[in-house]
């Protein structure tokens, strides 16, 4: 694990804070919010994923549950999704304690599988819970533009919102990279029985992980439900969003700190482009070639893009002086 | 009357669960590789059913036989291109390639033939034959009959021949497998393609009773998870029997709780079988985590 040079971060924080003023079509400024939002979302997984080695395709289950609680707070009782936020982040880590408790001593794709079906199980408590969660056809949220309600007119300021919950994954991932617990959880994903028997504290330090990433998870799935203003059981909790964010994790560069933005910054325009591209008559078309490309990176260039990238970069040096 | 009625009917859809459910648990038992497709796979053979019914007019029972050699072909077509690839390596290349695969199969059948929910007109799909009182659906009964005469042959196969040995043998040590001249790399393409063929299989069984449609693989793949998990890990006996529990729960929990809660009764089986006998009813202790196990 090489960790990113602050040089090089500071260069992509201004980057990225630059990136919004750079356009104001709604379409172009829709990509940057959603590359934002699933970065962070991805940024979260991969504290579980990549640095734990923890292969969750559940996430949908902490995303849903930062949605539904903050909108369930806002339209029930008008309570502010700031506030909601945090609500939800609590419910999801709690969440995440108690089905990790029960399920993460599973080990690889056993773990896995549990995650899914706990997807599944939130997923059919939302949709018949009618009194609660509104059925199947989900939550509308008001459109009233306030910072309160976290709605904004322009989405140039929820590009900008989305940036702040950004930083603060990666802030987060980044004192973890830093710091002991970040070694332990290294330790663990490399060699389990290992780094049990040196003292790591494992069961702890897994369940630590588990309950930050749903938490964070959380956050990003009210500001999705703010952004988007509906959200519904058949799409909040589907397994689709939980692969795509190990997809992005895994594009990028899984346990490494910036990897999961820029899996986000390639599958987010791909997909948008697709969408238009290949438009409504063929729907599912970019979702097949999600899937090649997920055979393709786990098979071809497992340790993602970034790390292929310098792979061949290194193999094959640019020359510094043209050959005379 | 309704009590037996419900049981009966329980214990046949158990047969099916079963069904699928073997092909999951022989591929694992041996190749270690949880096949995250499997679900989607049962989906494919659900389409040749069905489009075997509307195009050609063949009943599905003409089809379970007709089918098996496209099954055949598109389970080695996997192992060779992705499965062979990921044998003995890392939880993401593992997990993934699958999970790819399964992504890739939904929504290359949302892509031709859409999301419609679709069903076999045909006049048995609601068929039941009466005894005494008692009513019994025959596409499960025949679903129910084939998963026990499937599972017999495989189970013969295991323990009665030199090639079911082979796959037992790899079962317990690629190595010495190896070393004893059983090549490896042609039992791991043949479990795989007679695991793909099980699901296939199951899959046109099932089409007659069940809406077809491209997502329709991820409950039955759940369903099928949480049976080898039951049952033990690549243990036969464990999927037949993980199945005839799982069948029984289903119709007996959807009559009394009703149908909407019934998968969240699965995963809470699933969280007990983990918590009390993580090794599942016939697996090996330890399984679970390491993934060892025999098979048959």
């Amino acid at each position: 694990m090489t960790s990113t040079r602050p040089a090089v971060l500071l260069v992509v924080v201004l980057g990225l804070m630059a990136l919004p003023l750079t356009t104001s079509n709604d379409y172009y400024l829709d990509i940057i919010v959603q590359i934002f939002l699933w970065g962070a979302a991805a940024t979260a997984w991969n504290l579980l994923g990549g640095y734990a080695g923890q292969f969750s395709l559940g996430h949908a289950a902490f995303f849903g549950i930062g949605a539904y609680t903050s909108s369930l707070l806002l339209t029930g009782a008008r309570v502010s999704p700031w506030l909601g936020m945090l609500a939800g982040a609590l419910l999801a880590a709690l969440f995440a304690l108690v089905i990790g408790y029960l399920s993460i001593r599973l080990r690889g794709p056993f773990f896995t599988l549990s995650t899914i079906a706990l997807t599944e199980v939130l997923q059919i408590l939302a949709i018949h819970w009618r009194g609660l969660t509104g059925g199947s056809e989900g939550v509308s949220l008001p459109n009233a533009a306030s910072v309160w309600t976290m709605t904004f007119d322009g989405r140039r300021t929820y590009a900008y919102v989305g940036l702040g919950f950004l930083l603060l994954a990666v802030l987060v991932s980044w004192l973890i990279e830093r710091s002991r617990w970040g070694y332990y959880l290294v330790a663990i994903r490399e060699e389990e029985d290992a780094a049990r028997s040196i003292g790591v504290p494992v069961l702890g330090v897994k369940l630590g992980a588990a309950a930050l990433s749903a938490c964070l998870t959380a956050v990003v799935g009210t500001f999705y439900a703010q952004y988007v203003l509906w959200i519904e059981p058949a799409h909040t909790f589907s397994i689709d969003i939980s692969i795509q964010l190990a997809l992005m994790v895994i594009i990028g560069g899984l346990g490494t700190l910036l990897g999961p933005l820029i899996g986000a910054s390639l599958i987010i325009p791909l997909n948008m482009f697709l969408r238009a591209w290949l438009g409504a008559a063929v729907s599912g078309l970019y979702l097949v070639i999600y899937g090649l490309v997920l055979v393709l990176v786990v098979l071809y260039a497992r340790a993602g893009i970034v790390a292929e990238v310098q792979r061949v970069m290194r193999r094959h040096p640019v020359p510094r002086q043209s050959p005379a | 009357m309704i009590f037996v009625e419900l049981v009966l009917a329980g214990l046949m859809l158990g047969g099916v669960y079963a069904l699928i459910s073997i092909g999951l648990t022989l591929i694992f038992g041996v190749l270690r590789v949880v096949n995250f497709a499997h679900g989607e796979m049962l989906m494919l053979g659900m389409f040749a059913a069905y489009w075997a019914s509307t195009l050609g007019g063949l009943p599905p029972y003409v089809t379970a036989v007709a089918a098996l050699p496209l099954f055949a072909l598109f389970g080695w077509l996997v192992y060779r291109l992705i499965v062979r690839r990921t044998l003995g390596m890392g939880d993401v290349v593992q997990i993934f390639a699958t999970v790819g695969v399964g992504v890739v199969l939904q929504n290359a059948a949302l892509v031709l033939w859409t999301g419609d929910f679709r069903t076999i007109r045909s006049g048995y799909a609601d068929a039941v034959l009466r005894v005494g009182g008692i009513q019994v659906s025959v596409p499960l009964l025949v679903a129910f009959a084939v998963a026990i005469g499937v599972s017999g042959l495989l189970f013969l196969f295991l323990n009665r021949t030199l090639e079911g040995r082979a796959v037992r043998a790899v079962a317990q040590d690629p190595i010495s497998a190896l070393a004893l001249a059983i090549d490896t790399d042609r039992v791991y393409m043949r479990t795989f393609v007679l695991g793909v063929c099980c699901v296939g299989l199951a899959g046109v069984l099932l089409a007659p009773s069940y809406p077809i449609f491209p997502a329709i693989g991820l409950s039955f793949g759940l369903v099928s998870y949480v049976v080898v998990v039951l049952g033990g890990l690549g243990s036969m006996a464990g999927a037949l029997l993980g199945g005839f529990v799982i069948g029984l729960i289903e119709v007996l929990s959807g009559y009394f709780l009703g149908t909407a809660l019934k998968q969240a009764i699965y995963f809470l089986i699933f969280v007990l079988v983990l918590l009390v006998r993580p090794q599942g009813l016939f697996g090996q202790r330890g399984a679970e985590t390491m993934g060892f196990g025999k098979i048959a």
